[in-house]
């Protein structure tokens, strides 16, 4: 167990390197982390169902400027480790995940605040006339990141078992609220969508792609097809209006 | 107008070192020092025997800078191909980069996070979801592909293409209202697919039966006759307006767990 959940660990740290180094390459989205957790621990199919749902609950917890939001990595590797080694059901991993997202997020938040003397020991290397000793202070948050890798490997060594006597200790109707909780949360992500990326003038389509999905059941992949469409004849109108 | 001294191979490794643009991100400097590590091999080139202006560079590029990290590199490719005119030119005046730098942030930034966080990721992510619910392993390996195509796309054609254009990119894209229209465009299906995966995700049905005399009444049926999803909308609308208020998202998490106990207590939700 130790070296699974030294894996596990593993795929903490890396997830909180996606946006540092790895470009923002959406790694450390729970649909990915959820089934490579899975396939650690041997339970692929339960690791992506997992994912799934802390995606669709985590969909708008995004880092846009300076703010930086609950870390969906970190906390959708142990929450999947938790849930499929405890045997509770995706449910439980759901609420299991938020706790985790938010103490990752502290952690996420302390080495922004340290990396201010990271630059500057940077800038100092720049007037140095030493670019290796600048570049090598580039890759100094690396260690400023283990934190959630040791995060992740205690909590999973001391929580399992922790995990497994609280998930029966729950009267039945906690759980039920849980699984409630879970279905409610993504109004929470849609709404920090919204909030980016609405204004008066777009606001109406919102409305256009909900009620084609709660009236016509159209999925999204329709409704994203018929959104270009869309924009192409919008486009193709106002180049008419100008070239009149 | 400077001769080009960049070669794709150079502009190559700049394209590769900009993953690493968010590294040493800071509170005080956000992608400061990445941003003089992406484009270092390409400033070492352009002012091969003038260590002066070299160090003046690397240095000044740390300046705070922040922008959506899979577009960084348009601005890349647009601050090198000034850096080359200041390489030949002893009058130019390197403000010009700095200022530059800082007025493009903020617009490629409002552009880059519609599409990449907000459009890209959440069609991509809806994609991967319809297969990933069910356990299908497709649905991880689509949303991945989709993702990462659509993100290297962007992050190679910025880095050629702001550094072919130059600074008069900018112009280009200000005449035609092109910035504009497109982040128009990007919003329309960023927003219409929002829209159809808040009625497909938000989960949110009163499970209460009320009898009366006359029989029973089931409030989720009556309320699925005004209106479908009326609401999943009004919750997540609720959650926008607060988020509006200044409300943290944690306490919006936290109250949807009261929510969500009180409901199932009362026998409304289950």
């Amino acid at each position: 167990m130790i070296l699974k959940n030294l894996l596990i660990a593993l795929v903490a740290y890396i997830s909180q390197l996606d946006e540092r180094y790895l470009g923002a390459s959406m790694m450390n989205r729970p649909i990915i982390i959820g089934p490579v957790v899975g396939l650690i621990l041997g339970d692929l199919q339960k690791g992506i169902i997992i994912g799934a749902a802390l995606e669709a609950m985590f969909i708008g917890i995004v880092t846009i400027g300076a703010a930086l939001p609950p870390d969906v990595g970190v906390a959708s590797a142990i929450a999947t480790a938790l849930a499929i080694q405890s045997g509770a059901s995706t449910n439980v991993a759901v609420t299991l995940a938020m706790p985790f997202a938010i103490v990752a997020q502290g952690l996420n938040m302390l080495a922004f605040t340290l990396n201010s003397y990271t630059i500057k020991k940077g800038r100092d290397a720049i007037k140095r006339h030493n670019f290796k000793s600048m570049q090598r202070w580039h890759f100094f948050p690396l260690i400023l990141r283990l934190p959630s890798g040791i995060l992740t490997f205690l909590v999973l060594q001391l929580g399992t078992k922790a995990a497994q006597s609280l998930i029966a200790l729950l009267p039945t109707k906690i759980m039920t609220s849980f699984s409630v909780a879970a279905g409610l949360l993504p109004a929470v992500g849609f709404a920090m969508l919204i909030q980016m990326m609405m204004d008066k003038k777009v606001a109406p389509y919102f409305f256009i792609g909900f009620i084609l999905s709660s009236y016509l059941k159209m999925p999204v992949i329709g409704v994203s097809v018929l959104a270009l469409l869309i924009t192409l004849l919008i486009t193709q109108k106002n180049n008419k209006a100008k070239n009149n | 107008m400077a001769k080009k001294k960049l070669s794709v191979k150079d502009l190559n490794r700049v394209f590769w070192r900009s993953f690493a643009l968010q590294g040493s991100e800071s509170y005080t400097d956000m992608q400061g020092m990445g941003y003089t590590f992406s484009i270092l091999p390409a400033l070492k080139k352009i002012y091969t025997g003038n260590d002066d202006k070299l160090y003046e560079s690397a240095l000044r590029n740390t300046a705070l800078f922040n922008t959506t990290p899979h577009i960084a590199t348009f601005i890349m490719g647009m601050s090198l191909a000034l850096e080359e005119e200041n390489s030949v030119d002893p009058d130019f005046n390197v403000e010009a980069i700095s200022s530059l730098k800082a007025a493009l942030m903020g617009p490629v930034a409002g552009i880059g996070d519609t599409l990449y966080w907000g459009t890209f990721r959440v069609i991509a992510a809806g994609i991967g979801l319809s297969l990933a619910t069910q356990g299908n392993i497709l649905g991880p390996i689509l949303y991945f592909l989709i993702y990462t195509t659509l993100h290297f796309i962007g992050r190679y054609g910025g880095i050629r293409l702001g550094y072919s254009m130059g600074a008069k990119a900018m112009e280009k894209a200000y005449e035609g209202n092109y910035l504009e229209k497109f982040t128009l465009a990007a919003s329309i299906v960023g927003l219409m697919s929002i829209g159809s995966m808040t009625s497909s995700l938000v989960n949110f049905k009163i499970s209460a039966i009320f009898k009366t005399a006359g029989g029973t009444i089931n409030v989720q049926n009556i309320l699925n006759d005004i209106f479908p999803g009326l609401l999943p909308l009004g919750l997540t609308f609720l959650m926008y307006y607060l988020l509006k208020k200044k409300v943290k998202v944690i306490w919006l998490i936290l109250g949807i767990f009261v929510l969500a106990i009180a409901g199932v207590y009362l026998n409304i939700l289950k």
